[in-house]
């Protein structure tokens, strides 16, 4: 059987991001690898999109954006902030965003893309289900 | 969308050795739920208010 290379997923899907200052920990609790909504359309419970990066310069806008993989370029979500990377680019940013808005009208294989002055950073391909 | 980088560039704890930012609200959804859920497909509507009426494109 052929191996082929697998693939690096850029954005990480978790209930929360998980900050303790007295142990100086920060952590992501309750990762996702698909979401499960009971009907459609449906709100999803509260999660945080999570990515680190580095090499960004300049200000810009940032923005995530949930599409259906059969039009890319139709966005049913999305949220941007205007964000201002450093001058150093062994700096890394952790970048979390938090979602509270996010319905589904139906099942199916969406995108989430995060894009930084108009331009594709990352994505990842997520499974909504209809729970049985 | 805040012109300004403002406070959403923030880093936590103060001497961690990274930047952190966060996206927090301004969200907009062009799904809704709707009571009688179940009965509405996606995009029947313009979006939310000042959204543009055709899909944005870039997402």
């Amino acid at each position: 059987m052929a191996t082929v290379m697998p693939n690096i997923i850029g954005l990480i899907l978790a209930k929360r991001l998980d900050v303790n200052p007295s142990k100086r920990e920060v952590s992501l609790v309750g990762l996702h690898a698909k979401l499960t909504l009971p009907r459609f359309p449906d709100k999803v419970g509260d999660h945080t999109v999570f990515a680190m990066l580095n090499g960004g310069r300049g200000e810009g806008a940032l923005q995530r954006a949930v599409c259906s993989v059969r039009t890319p370029d139709e966005w049913i979500y999305r949220n941007r902030r205007w964000v201002r990377f450093p001058d150093d680019p062994l700096m890394a940013s952790t970048i979390e965003i938090r979602v509270k808005e996010l319905v589904f009208a139906e099942p199916g294989e969406y995108l989430y893309v995060l894009s930084f002055d108009g331009k594709p950073i990352t994505d990842r391909r997520i499974s909504v289900q209809a729970k049985v | 969308m805040e012109n300004e980088p403002a406070n959403m560039t923030i880093t936590f704890p103060p001497d961690y050795p990274w930047q952190h930012i966060v996206l927090e609200g301004d969200e907009e959804s062009r799904v809704r739920v709707h009571a009688d859920a179940g009965s509405l497909p996606a995009n029947t509507d313009a979006g939310p208010a000042g959204a543009p009426a055709s899909p944005a494109t870039e997402a």
